[in-house]
Order: structure tokens, then sequence, then C-alpha cells
């Protein structure tokens, strides 16, 4: 769990230097904003020390995070138009852009949960998912990254094509496909194939958005409480 | 009281200063409105009915400036509007050209404008071009036509494309006709706007956001628009168990007095969408007092059921498969689609059209009947005489159709298709004869090079029996045929097991059409290959239908052509400017059963100027239309049927918007047309129309419009004349939730009209809405109309 940590903390550091992350700096384009929100979002700023709950429309700028506790759902979208995550239940991401020119080249990284995407055909720009165990650099496509609570990865591509290294162990590329998903386990194993029932059936959910809605009538009036439902 | 003042001197300012716009002459339809008519988007087209208890049906015919065809669609009539769906394929700059077919119940036609096409023209609509600067300026949210909660509301445009031309700081946001810059957060290349923050009147409902962008001299780089709607938490539900569900409810109540003949009409209409999980549910329902059993269904419902691979429907629908075959006409039954990886599947099962039965007017003996085709032998015994005058109604007519496609409809796609559609022979007594038709097609679709290449073919062809009362032919009918002319000689048998094989599905008698298959009579068929590069948009085709090509699906189809359209548009200056050039060569008398050959030029240019600086959007076209045949003039027997006409045709068209005080929105039109005819009825025609629309904007809560519009035609010495100045505005108040419009619209000339419209809409309570409508027309000397009513309706 220790050794997790501390890869987390190298790989935070590798992708903030790559990205020229600059703390503090508030002329500085976000590079995405939070589209929607369901229940309990939080986000921490690049200058703040604790998380602060989230709000519709907030701009998140380079190496800032966001986190979904149970039953909850963020949606982001990135400034440049070309792709929105769906951060799900019990996800923790750090989002990290860089503009050149009139692009942005993105990495997103993954601590743990589900990760949606749809992301455009990108012409020349960089979008990628870094999560503990493997980067996936994305060409226009619809999938999900998954980080299991050992640090394992599922990379599911629903359609277009993903390019995918492992970053532990043997440190092996290979490209997944539509219809197709790989495993990278803790120590670097990588196991691929076609989705599975259970991989279709999350990607499914993760492309949707809708909420349950939980009304309660108070002497008040009705206090409408929405939740996102539960994983599985 | 100073209320009533004040709204007073609104419309007595709308009257003397401002005036309406879209009047072109009819007697049914008092205004056509398209919206925002941009390339590759759909386009709602809504007509509003003068006379809607008198019209049996409306169409609307269009084709792009490119287009070798008009087609011709059904429009939907609800109550006194008539409303069609132009899909995005069909919109392409520089323009569209259209008018309306109006079917009166007394059986007479009539168009929108009137006289088209014999003394007037199409109305031609300036479709305005996307821009590259469309993808460098990026509305990020709202999406558009989103439908978003208004706690969740926000605005966010991102510059991180936008040309460095641009000076972000100056940019104008302006939100339901309000500048709301001031307000709006520029954090670097993002702009960000919380409207809720700041709009303490901000209701519910559609939506409109503009965002003017400037360079950095402080000239217009280029304006945007976006429509999107905004609910709050009662108008979007969403249950416990997941079943969300939305929809309206609304109930109206109209009297049309049309000279002095009252008429009161009730129609109530329902709209449900519902969605779990990934499924959605659609219902529909409209009940109208117009429904009657001696009418086509006036009454419509549907219900549906789909999610991403799964479209099944039952009830009205509107199907669509290729144009040869079916696309858009009503059937009421079942209709599904799946699409399964590369296996798609459409089928459609239902009636198109019902029983309506004739009428005996009168009877007549043996001897006395008259030599007329609506003088028939009838039931003697039950009638009492052997002959009648009939009043013919019609048989219903049941349609099956069913599509296979295998491929992807971004690559490559081939597909099978087929319709059989059959009259119920024994649904009427006196109905017109009944028909049967097969039709078997084929379509491929191929799209290369990121679709930079299409090439698309399709084709169908046709069997058709003209009348099946009698049914398929017996053995014995066969044999006593052949035993009296021996034309098949040994091939009897096989006639009649051919017969038997095919007549399990269609009526085998001597109307089939065609007879023999080999000279094409009954094919159509399209082919065409389209190259997108270097800003070109280049498209050849060729089309071929035989003259008795024939499908109950697409009954408007031109038949007996065949030719090549070649047409190029080149657009550059970042799609600011615009160059169509086509070129269309058609010939009819394809399995020569006339007695000439008729050859039909089309020459098309035009120049489309979308300048997005303080210059007018500017449209000039020219069309060249040559008819002749083979026929020589001097030939003392077919001289008569000599043709030679040649018809130029100019319009130009110009769009401005402007700011002088108040923000302007102004439009001017110019059409002129010459025909000269050659031929021994010399119907030469000449033609000029133009007209000047100005909407203003003078606050968020008042709007008005001005329209003149001028029309001098000579159609075979014939002249006609006319000029109508149209005055109308809208006014908002008590906090948006009163809306009034009013319209004044004089006609002078050859056609003398006055016409008055006023609405008033009310929201009693939130998502409640009362609106009473008044429309008064009055043509001197001949005839005063009006209609009033009063709708309800609730949105849940």
């Amino acid at each position: 769990m220790k050794l997790n940590k501390i890869i987390n903390i190298f790989l935070l550091t590798v992708i903030s230097i790559s990205f020229g992350f600059v703390v503090n700096n508030n002329e500085d384009t976000p590079i995405a904003l939070i589209k929607k929100i369901v229940k309990d979002v939080t986000y921490k700023s690049i200058d703040a020390s604790d998380w602060a709950v989230a709000k519709t429309g907030a701009p998140l700028k380079s190496g800032e995070q966001i986190k979904t506790g149970s039953k909850s759902l963020a949606l982001v979208l990135f400034s440049d138009g070309t792709g929105l995550l769906r951060v799900r239940e019990n996800s923790t991401m750090y989002i990290y852009g860089k503009k050149i020119d009139k692009t942005i080249n993105k990495n997103t990284f993954i601590e743990k949960g589900l990760i949606g995407f749809d992301v455009n055909k990108q012409d020349i720009e960089e979008f990628k998912f870094t999560t503990p165990t493997a980067v996936a650099a994305i060409r226009g496509t619809a999938g999900y990254i998954e980080v299991g609570k050992d640090s394992s990865t599922t990379v599911v591509c629903n359609h277009g094509k993903i390019e995918v290294e492992s970053l532990i162990g043997n440190k092996a590329k290979t490209t997944v496909e539509g219809g197709n998903a790989i495993n990278i386990n803790s120590k670097g194993k990588i196991v691929k194939g076609a989705i599975s029932a259970i991989e279709k059936a999350k990607f499914n959910k993760s492309t949707k958005s809708e909420v349950k809605k939980i009304k309660i009538e108070t002497e008040e009036g009705i206090i409408e409480l929405e939740f996102y439902p539960e994983e599985n | 009281m100073l209320l009533i003042k004040k709204t007073f001197l609104v419309f007595a300012i709308l009257i003397l200063t401002t005036f309406s716009s879209f009047a072109q002459m009819s007697n049914s339809i008092s205004s056509v409105d398209f919206g925002e008519i941009k390339d590759g988007n759909s386009v709602k087209v809504t007509a509003s009915l003068i006379n809607s208890p008198l019209i049996s049906r409306v169409q609307i015919v269009y084709k792009s400036f490119q287009e070798t065809d008009f087609r011709i669609r059904e429009m939907e009539i609800q109550g006194n509007i008539a409303q069609y769906q132009i899909p995005p394929e069909d919109v392409s700059a520089p323009t569209v050209s259209y008018y309306l077919v109006i079917e009166l119940k007394n059986g007479l036609r009539e168009t929108y404008p009137l006289g088209v096409p014999e003394s007037a023209q199409p109305i031609e609509l300036t479709v305005s071009a996307k821009s590259e600067k469309d993808n460098e300026i990026l509305i990020l949210s709202p999406t558009a036509n989103e439908t978003v909660k208004l706690n969740d509301l926000f605005i966010s445009i991102s510059f991180i494309k936008a040309s460095d031309e641009v000076d972000i700081s100056k940019t104008k946001i302006i939100f339901n006709g309000v500048d709301v810059t001031k307000n709006t957060i520029f954090s670097g290349e993002l702009l960000l706007y919380y409207p809720q923050n700041f709009e303490k009147s901000f209701n519910s409902g559609n939506q409109l956001l503009e965002i003017k962008v400037f360079n950095k001299v402080g000239e217009l780089y280029h304006t945007m628009q976006r429509e999107f709607i905004a609910t709050d938490l009662v108008t979007s539900k969403d249950l416990g168990r997941g079943l969300r569900y939305n929809g309206n409810v609304a109930g109206e109540i109209r009297n049309e007095a049309f000279s002095g003949t009252n008429t009161l009409y009730k129609n109530f209409g329902l709209t449900l969408n519902a969605g779990i999980g990934d499924w959605k549910f659609k219902g529909y329902g409209y009940l109208t007092s117009e429904e009657n059993e001696n009418v086509q269904p006036q009454n419509r419902f549907s219900v549906s059921i789909s999610n991403d691979w799964l479209d099944l429907r039952a009830g009205d629908s509107y199907p669509r498969y290729n144009n040869l075959l079916l696309n858009g006409k009503r059937v009421r039954g079942v209709d599904g689609k799946l699409d399964y990886g590369i296996f798609h599947l459409q089928g459609t099962y239902g009636e198109v059209r019902r029983e309506i039965e004739g009428s005996l007017i009168q009877t007549y003996s043996e001897d006395s009947a008259p030599l007329q085709s609506n003088v028939v032998r009838i039931d003697s015994t039950k009638y009492g005489a052997p002959f009648g005058m009939i009043d013919f109604g019609n048989n219903s007519r049941k349609l099956l159709s069913a599509r296979l496609g295998l491929g992807s409809r971004n690559g490559f796609e081939f597909g099978v298709s087929f319709l059989h559609s059959k009259d119920d022979v024994k649904s009427v007594e006196f109905g017109s004869k009944p028909e049967e038709n097969l039709v078997a097609s084929s379509d491929l679709r191929l799209a290369i090079d990121n679709q930079r290449i299409v090439l698309k073919g399709v084709g169908a062809i046709s069997v058709f029996n003209s009348d099946i009362t009698s049914g398929t032919y017996s053995d014995s009918q066969i044999d006593s045929i052949f035993s009296a002319s021996d034309e098949l000689g040994n091939d009897v048998e096989n006639f009649k097991n051919i017969k038997n094989k095919i007549s399990e599905f269609f009526t085998v008698n001597q109307l089939i059409e065609p007879i023999n298959f080999t000279e094409l009579s009954s094919l159509a068929a399209e082919g065409s290959l389209e190259l997108n590069y270097f800003n070109n948009n280049l498209k050849s085709s060729y089309i071929y239908r035989g003259n008795q090509f024939t499908s109950f699906g697409q009954e408007y189809t031109r038949t007996d052509i065949a030719g090549i359209n070649i047409s190029d548009r080149f657009r550059t200056f970042d799609n600011q400017l615009f160059l169509t050039l086509g070129y269309e060569n058609l010939s009819d008398n394809l399995q020569a059963i006339k007695k000439s050959t008729t050859n039909f030029q089309t020459l098309r240019v035009s120049i489309a100027l979308f300048m997005r600086q303080n210059i007018p959007n500017i449209t000039l076209s020219y069309i060249q239309n040559k008819n002749s045949n083979d026929i020589n003039p001097n030939d003392s027997l077919n001289g008569i049927l000599f043709l030679s006409d040649k018809t130029d045709r100019i319009s130009l068209n110009m769009g401005y918007d402007f700011n002088f005080k108040i923000r302007h929105s102004s439009s001017l039109s110019f059409a002129t047309s010459n025909r000269n005819d050659e031929s021994v009825f010399n119907n030469d025609a000449q033609y000029f129309s133009t007209s000047f629309n100005l909407n203003s904007f003078w606050t968020k809560s008042l709007v008005s419009n001005f329209n003149l519009i001028y029309y001098n035609s000579e159609i075979d010495t014939v002249k006609y004349k006319y000029l109508t100045i149209s005055a109308g505005g809208r006014y908002k108040m008590l906090n948006e939730n009163l809306e009034l419009t009013f319209n004044y619209s004089p006609s002078f000339g050859d056609f003398n009209r006055h016409a008055i419209d006023f609405t008033a809409a009310y929201q009693i309570i939130q998502n409640l809405w009362i609106r009473a409508q008044m429309r008064y027309y009055k043509i001197p000397d001949s005839s005063t109309s009006t209609i009033s009513g009063v709708t309800m309706r609730y949105n849940f």
C-alpha cells in the first residue's frame, strides 16, 4: 500500500513537471470545467490545502483534483471541446493540461475509481490517462478506465483505438481497439481480450448520467436530493 | 390604469411605426416560418393556415440550388398550422427554393405563393453557411438544444482555438436579448457566465444566447447563436425507481367564420416522454373534432419504445427508406428498426389510406344511362336500377415494407428492400379502381477518406396493377384466352406456373404494368459521386426513371426522365464566399411512347457572400431553363406540339444585421423572370417581385417587424400587380408572463385584402399557459373571415 502511494507521488511529480505545472497562476485559462454534479463532488484547487464542495460550472486548472463520493457523479468538459469525462462514484483524479499554440495536451491522472470518456478525434494534441500502473493515449474513442483498489488498471475501448503502456514490470506497449479491453495488474502483467459482458455493462452505465431522486417533505417545503445509483 | 395606457401606447407605436413579415399572397396560408436556415442543419417549416376547415392537405415542394428534382413532402396538419421538418441533408447553401401546394376539400388546388409554377416562381430562401470560425469559438455549455435545469445553467465559451486576430476582451455576450457582458467572468481564454446569479426575472423555457466576437481593431469578427431550454425542477421529473418523464397537454377551442359560415373546432393533444435506464418511451395523441369517416384520418396517435439499437413504434409513423421506395409517408400501423453491429433491419406494416365509402347520386335504367365515366353498373336488386351515377370513394390501402442493410453507415453499406401495397377490394362498395404495387429496391453507400469521397446508388423496379377488382386470372381463364389466341403456344403451362407462384403475393391479370420488363419502363435508378476536396463540393449524378415506375410509398416521383446533373460548390475566404455552378441535362420519352422527345436543360450560377464584418450577406443567382423537343414547327400535322422555350431568372437576396440606436435585422430581395415561348401558344411571361423586411429589437420585451412586398407579372398579356405592407410586433409584460403579438397586413392592387392577427398568451401558474387568438381577413366586395380561439397548455 505504501509502495502504491510512493508510485503515485512519483507519477504525479513526473506529470506535473512535464506539463509545466505552475502553482497559483490565476491568469491561466482553465483547461476544463465541471459540467454537471450529482450529490457529493469535491475539488481541490492548486493553491488550497482542503477539499471544497464543487459547483456546476466550476473551472478546473491544470493540477487540480476532483473527487466523487458514494452514489455521486461529475461530468468534466475540456475547454478545447475535445472530450467529456464521466467521473463515477468513489473516484479521484487529477487533471493536467498544457496549452501549445491552439491545442491543449491533456493528461488525467486517475488515482482510483472509474472514469468514462468520450473523446473526439484528435489532430495533433495529446490526450492521455495515467494510472498507477499504466498510461493510455487516446485518439478519438469512447470507453472507460478503471483503477482497482490494488492499483490494477482496466482499459475498455468501445470504439476507436487506445495505445496502452504498462508502467510496471516489463513496461510492455500494446494497442486496444474497439470492442476490446485490457487489464494490467499491480505486477504489470497484461491480459488482453474482447470486452466481457460485465465490462460492456459497465461501459453502458458509464455513458449515462441520469440520476435518482429522493423527495423529502419538511415543514419548510420539499427538499429534493439527487444521487447516482450504485455501480453494481 | 397606467398599465393599460402603457400597453395601448406600445401598440399604437407598433401600428404606426412598425410592420410585420412573411406575407406572400395566398387565400389559404397567412405565413410560413422557417426559423434560422443553416447549411447542413434541419429546418422546421411551420405554415399558418387561414381557412383550415377547407383544407384537406398541404404539401411542401422544395429543393436546394444544386438539386435536380423538387422534393414533394406531406405536411402534418394540426389545427390551423401545417408542419414539416426538412432533413439536414436537404439543406445546403446558397439557397433553398420552395412552394406549398394546398388541396382544398372542394377538390380545388392552389399554391403558396399563388400560381406556381405557371405564373409565379417558388420562393427562394438564403441558406447561411457554416463558418470555420464556428470551429474556432466553442460554446462548451449549454450544447445546442440542450434542456438544462435552471439551477445547473451556466454559459461557457472557449476561445482556445480562436484566431490571433480576436480580441477576447471585446466579446459581447447577449442572453435573451440583454447584454450580460459585464457580469461575465473572463478567465483567460474561457468566458463563464452564471445567469442565476444575476437574472432576477430569469424564467424557464426557450433561451437564446448570442455571442459577438470582435477583432483587435474593434470590427465584428464573428457572431454565434445558441438556442436551448431551461427547465425548473418541476418540469423534469426523476422518480425514485429511475423512471423519468415529461410532456405536455393542450386543448383548443376555435371558431372559424368564413364568408358567413361558422365552424367550431375542438382539439386536444398529449405528448409524453419517459425513460428508464437505456429505454425511452414516447407517446403522442391528437384528437380533433375534424375527424370524420368521410375524410382521411385527422386524429393522430403513436407510442414508441427505443434504445441504442432498437426503435419500435405503433400508431402513426413516417418511415424513411430511400427516395424511390418510401420516404416520409404516413403509415398507421407498426414500424421498427434494429441496428446490431453491421446488421440494420427495418420493417413497416400498416394502413396508408383508409376506406371512404362513395355515394350513389342517381340511378338509371338500361336505356337511360348516359355514357360517363362515373356512371357504372350497380346491384339492381338492391337499388332498383342497373346503372347509377357514383361519387367515388376509395378503398383502404395497406403497405408492407422492409429493408436489410449490411455494413457501417460511415463506411460501406449495402441494403435490399421491398414494398408491397394493396387496396382492400371489399372495403367499400363504391370506390375507385383498387390497385396494387410491388417495388424491389437496393441501395449502397460508400464513403472513404473521411467522407471526402461519397459514392451512392439506389435502384428500384416496380410492378403495378391498376385494377385488381376481379383478382388473379384462374387457370381456366388463361386456357380460354390462349385457346382463342395461341400466342404463347406451348408456353401456356409455363405461364400458368409462373402465375401460380407470383399470385401468392401479387394479383396477376391483364392490367399489370409493365408487361415487358426488358424495356426498363418500371425501373428507377440514381447514382451519384461526391468529391469534397480543396473547398469544393463536386457532385455528379445520373438518374433514370422509366415512365411506368410506380411506388405507393413515394407517389410524387417524377417519372419518364433520364439524364445527368453536375454541380460544384466552391467555398473560400473562410466560408465567406460561395460560388456554385450547376448544369443539368434531362430527356423524357424513354420508352418512345410519345410523339417526340423533350430535352430539359438547366444552367445554374450563384455567388453568395456571407461576410461577418459590417457588410450585408449577398446572394446573387442566375438560372436558365431551356426546354425543346424534336418536332418540326412547320409540320402541318404535329407542328402544334412543337416546344421551344427559354426562361431566365435572376434573384438577389441581401441580409444585414446592424445597430442603429437599437439592434435591427433586415433583408431585401429582388427576383425577376423572363420566359420566351416560341411554340404556337406563345406563352411568354415576365415577372418581377421585391420584398423588404425589418425586425427591430427595441427592448428585451419589445420586438417589431416590417415587411413590404411588391409583385408584378405579365403572363400571356394578363397583368397582375399588388403591393403588401405588413406591420406588427411582440411585447412581453408582467414579468414576461403575458405575451402580446399583433400584425396588420393590407394588400392593394389586383390582390386586395386586409388581414389582422392578434394573440395574447398568459402564464396563469408555472407551466400553465392560456393563449387567445383572433384573426380577421377581409377581401373587399368579396368575403370576410375571422378565426378566434383559446388554447390551454400545461407542461409537466
